[in-house]
């Protein structure tokens, strides 16, 4: 961590990230702050959402940015765990087991389609995604503290797809939509560059340094008591609605906390606002809440609206 | 095998907490290990089926409870006030409801945290314990209310329904059930109705299904997974218990000498079947037996030497002892100007004052009375016990003429010499009335309410004698019926034409008689009609003239102007309690013959309570009302015996007073003592409307005027006060400034008819309909917001210029008015944004 970094200093860094980003994204504004949010809160990502809507687009944008390493799985249900966290090798010529990394070791790993691997092998990804470490043959090997999960899954064509249990949504920060993008923007899709302009998207422009001290920054800003009794307020009232069968877990209210935290940093404030929780809200409940009756928008509208705003006191 | 283990795991559980724990592992064991088969009885998993087996006994064990209430309903439905009965019926089904609603919400809640609803658990469950006793509070002041045993039977009821309600285990549902059965019969038992026998069967029976479905059910849950319903052999093995329950019963019922008597209802309580009035306890029903065995004095028993011989003091002394014994002289010349038979009947009365009712006579030439000791016990000194209201008039002599000196019923006499027969002819045999097997007594009819009766309702009211020595029983005005306990003979009793009950031929009332009365109340509207409707009455004069004209000039001071009505009547008693003091031990100076104690009475302004009566009389008199002097007892509250709920009427409690006629031979008491409550005259909602109409209409006028002029003006109103405390506003903290802005801004939106919802932060709030406000106001409020978030959820402490400038901006310009002529321009563009599109 970077303390002299001035707050202007840090200011310019978003906007360029932004800028980049919805070079790439285009028409996605609301889309690409919630996706930065994410990652700068330290969480992992899933999108819910059709194919060729830029996902992977966006997740080697992300990269490029910060000049990460850069991962992607094709999940297939014939994957293994192996094939994601790596194996030992024995080697014949110095009598010993070698390890060779998989692509979890990548600071960004897209996992494309996750639903249709076996649950086995989406558990290998869950415990990295949660531990930021991978144990093998007793040893464990630490990610690294960048590792950023942008995992997808198609909504249609659920044959033979192994939905996600809700223990293990609970590992992802938030779960977005994209969307098709408006006609403007996807006229603008249409005469995108292409060649060395494209290539111009690909050069770094952030370290991995920076975005580590941008997540620090993130885990430093004020959130008030007020706030906190507001995220228990509506954490609660999750557990009580009639509607929800599953509450958020004291892991879905600290991530829901630090997503709050990294908005109001997006917003240029080193402090967190209730509407920075309201703002969050549906991304971050949409992939933890399950409910019975109501869709979880709605469900999430209610709660909202229910709870009373920390007044000025 | 590994899939089938969690399952396992968690069926044990309720296993534990409802029964046959001992049989669980095997059973779990069995289920483990065997095949998966296709469940025939059991829909869910074990802990369901667990939830639902108790969920059917806590239903069984709820109606059981209800019928226990409804048993004790049904005792009590005899005597106790029906509203008071619905009142605790409701109040108890709201409280033991919400507790079904919180004990569900908590069942339901999705951590294992004790949630909020169990916190009013405990308090809820004392509340129904001790709603009966509270309801009771509340219906004695009705003049229902019940006897200690049965509000203690009403809280086990009420506990053993929300006992039910909350059970979470089967233990607890059986105390329940316990707790039902022991009411249901114990209510059956102690009913004198027949039908309280059908609540016992119907608990019976419940309780038969309810033990056969435990069985069968245990049974079940304790199978392997595959079992047939037993719903057929349930009802078939109810059908037969019950059968053979009835043969049994008419087999036996008539052989069993315990069965007979539980036929014959003996009751096994305290206070028989007058379980409502504690005045009855030992000497109602079936024990009236044991208290005539001991008490040979007791009503129903012969008179004996030892009653005869009885050296308590009679009542004339009594009051002549607390009152001062009258002045031989003027009683020697009294008794010398009378005829033979007069001095006879009086003389025999200075002796034997109250042998019979009337013919005494009362003077006010009184010595100073003896100095009166504290009472040491109350139970043990008092002559009768009160279980009425406070502040009764128990009347026991009516004067009704007056010599300046002397009262006397002279009236009686006069009557009963004109037709020259004694005067004991002048009593009349009371009529009698059957209700519900006891013999009622009463004067006769003109004293049952009617619509010219200033006496309405009945208040049940008793009177206990211990050692009242004397034949007439003290009696309230509005006395509307009478009864003692299994006498059915009305010619016990004698009323004269006073009034007064009295007991002919008999030394005194037996001790340990109950009388119980219906009294009534007065109703102050009835009261004023009678009185307007009565014509002034012209009395001749007995005082001398000079004291005469004291009385004049008194009653003119008092009553001024005021026309011949009620007020008039209450000014005079108002005037004598006002300005004159009451003195228990004054006495008349023994001067000169001619010297008239009303007189010295009305120089001196103190005087006792006769003769605050005797003045009382004299000015009614000259104002053309017709009264007369009551001498009898003063029901003092603070003779009060909280533990019997009864006041104890003192040797000290003899008191005088007086009444005034209202014509129709209706007669109401009036005190003009001052310490002493006069029986408080009632008044109906609809008397009261009458009377302040005027008032309350002036009253709503003004409300409503007021009420629309604020409704209307609020918004000027709310910015006046703004704009006065602006510069109050300089002094404020910073944080006090934001957080009064805040609140400013939120009245003023709400004035402006766009409140702020709860769930909205105030920028967003104000980003909706500020669209429409000035730029700079615009800005200023985002200013605002930033430097309130700072300083309420960051870490500033202080604000910067610009930010207090955009404050005082704020709450000098961003007024009602501005907001409300956004709101309507906003409007305004919407409909022709509308009209545009429907032409378009």
């Amino acid at each position: 961590m970077n303390p002299s970094v001035s707050p202007s200093a840090i200011t310019d860094m978003l906007t360029k990230l932004r800028e980049r980003l919805n070079m790439v994204l285009l028409g996605k504004q609301d889309r690409i702050e919630l996706v930065l949010s994410c990652l700068l809160a330290g969480g992992h990502l899933l999108l819910d959402d059709l194919p060729g809507l830029g996902k992977t687009t966006l997740a080697k944008a992300i990269a490029a940015c910060f000049g990460c390493k850069f991962a992607r799985i094709q999940c297939t249900p014939d994957l293994l765990p192996t094939d994601i966290t790596g194996f030992n090798l024995f080697n014949q010529k110095t009598r010993e087991f070698e390890f060779h990394s998989g692509p979890v070791f990548a600071d960004i790993l897209l996992a494309d389609e996750i639903n249709r691997t076996t649950p086995r092998t989406q558990s290998a990804l869950f415990e990295a995604m949660a531990e930021r470490q991978v144990t093998m043959d007793g040893q464990s090997r630490a990610l690294a503290s960048t590792f950023f999960v942008i995992a997808t899954q198609n909504p249609i064509d659920s044959h033979g797809a192994y939905p996600l249990p809700e223990a293990q949504l609970d590992r992802f920060a938030m779960k977005l939509e994209i969307g098709f993008p408006d006609k403007t923007s996807q006229i603008a899709i249409l005469n995108q560059a292409r060649g060395p302009k494209a290539n111009q998207l690909h050069e770094a422009m952030l370290s991995t340094e920076d975005l580590v001290m941008l997540q620090d920054k993130v885990a430093n800003c004020l959130v008030a008591t007020p706030i906190q009794e507001y995220i228990v307020d509506l954490c609660e009232a999750t557990r009580s609605h009639e509607s929800v069968v599953l509450g958020v877990s004291p892991r879905g209210m600290q991530i829901w906390q630090q997503v709050a935290r990294a908005w109001a940093m997006l917003q240029n404030r080193d402090f967190v606002i209730p509407e920075d929780i309201q703002a969050v809200a549906h991304p971050v409940l949409s992939v933890r809440l399950v409910t019975r009756g109501k869709t979880s928008s709605a469900v999430i509208d209610s709660i909202l609206n229910s709870i009373e705003i920390p007044t000025y006191r | 095998m590994k899939a089938t283990q969690p399952k396992t795991m968690v069926s044990q559980q309720p296993e534990e907490n409802s029964q046959q724990a001992n049989v669980t592992p095997v059973v779990a064991s069995q289920e483990s290990l065997a095949p998966v088969k296709p469940l025939v009885r059991r829909v869910g998993p074990r802990s369901s089926v667990a939830d639902q087996n108790l969920a059917r006994r806590r239903s069984g064990a709820l109606l059981m409870s209800a019928i226990a209430v409804a048993s004790l309903f049904f005792r009590r439905m005899n005597y106790d006030l029906m509203v008071c009965m619905v009142g605790e019926l409701l109040l108890g089904s709201c409280i033991v409801g919400l507790l079904r609603w919180l004990a569900a919400r908590h069942a339901k809640r999705t951590s294992l945290s004790s949630s909020d609803s169990q916190a009013w658990v405990v308090p809820l469950i004392s509340l129904v314990l001790i709603m009966p006793w509270l309801i009771d509070m509340v219906s004695r002041n009705f003049g229902g209310g019940n006897g200690k045993e049965i509000q203690m039977l009403g809280s086990l009821a009420w506990g053993s329904l929300a006992a039910a309600v909350v059970a979470s285990t089967s233990r607890s549902i059986s105390i329940s059930v316990i707790c039902s059965g022991f009411l249901t019969l114990f209510a059956t038992f102690i009913s004198d109705s027949g039908q309280a026998t059908w609540f016992a069967y119907a608990w019976g029976i419940l309780c038969l299904w309810w033990l056969v479905s435990n069985h069968w059910e245990s049974v079940e849950y304790q199978a392997a997974t595959q079992i047939q319903s037993a719903g057929k052999h349930r009802i078939l093995s109810l059908i037969a218990g019950c059968l053979v329950f009835c043969i049994v019963t008419a087999l036996v019922s008539d052989r069993v000498p315990v069965l007979r008597k539980l036929k014959a209802e003996v009751m096994p309580t305290s206070g028989g079947t007058t379980a409502k009035d504690s005045v009855g306890r030992g000497i109602g029903n079936g024990d009236a037996l044991l208290a005539a065995r001991n008490h040979p004095t007791s009503f129903g028993a012969v008179e004996t030497d030892m009653f005869l011989e009885s050296t308590k003091p009679s009542l004339f002394d009594l009051v002549s002892e607390e009152m001062g014994f009258p002045r031989l002289n003027r009683r020697v010349e009294r008794a010398q100007g009378l005829t033979s038979d007069e001095n006879k009947v009086k003389g025999g009365n200075f002796s034997e004052a109250n042998k019979a009712a009337g013919g005494s006579d009362f003077s006010t030439q009184r010595d100073a009375p003896q100095s009166r000791e504290k009472p040491n016990s109350i139970v043990g000194e008092s002559l009768m016990f009160w279980a009425g209201c406070s502040s009764a008039h128990l009347a026991v002599e009516r004067f009704s003429s007056f010599d300046g000196i002397v009262w006397s019923n002279g009236a009686l006499i006069q009557d009963s010499q004109s037709e020259g027969k004694p005067r004991a002819d002048a009593l009349a045999t009371p009529s009698s009335t059957d209700v519900d097997g006891q013999a009622w007594f009463y004067a006769s009819e003109s004293v049952f309410p009617n619509e010219t009766n200033p006496f309405v309702d009945a208040i049940p009211e008793s009177l206990k004698f211990t050692r009242f020595r004397s034949p007439i029983v003290p009696t309230r005005c509005g006395l509307q019926m009478w009864c003692v306990d299994l006498l059915d003979r009305a010619d016990f009793f004698a009323v004269d034409s006073a009034g007064l009950v009295s007991m002919p031929g008999r030394e005194n009332v037996p001790d340990y008689t109950v009388v119980r009365m219906i009294n009534s109340r007065i109703d102050r509207e009835q009261v004023e009609n009678l009185i307007l409707r009565q014509d002034p009455r012209s009395n001749t004069p007995s005082l001398p003239s000079s004291c005469l004209g004291q009385v004049d000039q008194l009653v003119q001071k008092w009553t001024a102007d005021l026309p011949r009505s009620l007020q008039q009547i209450e000014a005079v008693i108002d005037g004598l309690r006002r300005e004159f003091q009451y003195d228990r031990d004054w006495s008349a100076p023994d001067s000169t013959e001619s010297a008239i104690p009303l007189e010295q009475f009305l120089n001196e302004r103190r005087g006792p309570s006769y003769m605050f009566a005797t003045a009382a009389t004299q000015m009614l008199n000259r104002l053309g009302y017709e009264t007369r002097l009551v001498t009898g007892f003063y029901a003092n509250s603070k003779h009060y015996l909280s533990t019997e709920r009864e006041i104890g009427i003192l040797p000290q409690d003899a008191h005088v007073w007086l009444e005034v006629s209202l014509g129709r031979n209706y007669w109401i008491p009036l005190e003009p003592t001052p310490g002493f409550l006069g029986e408080p005259l009632s008044v109906g909602w609809w008397y009261t409307i009458k009377k302040a109409k005027f008032a309350i209409a002036m009253t709503l006028l003004l409300t409503i005027l007021a009420g629309l002029s604020l409704v209307l003006l609020r918004g000027i109103f709310l910015e006046i006060c703004c704009q006065i405390l602006l510069p109050l506003i300089s002094f404020a903290s910073d944080r006090s400034r934001i957080v009064w802005l805040a609140k400013l801004l939120d009245l003023r939106s709400r004035f402006a008819g766009v409140p702020r919802s709860k769930s909205l932060a105030l920028r967003t709030h104000w980003k909706e309909i500020c669209t429409r406000l000035p730029t700079d106001t615009n800005s200023q409020l985002n200013v605002f917001c930033h430097a309130a978030d700072r300083m309420c959820f960051g870490q500033a402490q202080q604000l910067s210029e610009m930010e207090q400038n955009a404050i005082r901006h704020l709450w000098r310009r961003l007024t009602y008015f501005q907001i409300r002529q956004a709101q309507r321009s906003h409007l305004s563009l919407a409909s022709s944004d509308r009209t545009t599109i429907t032409a378009g």
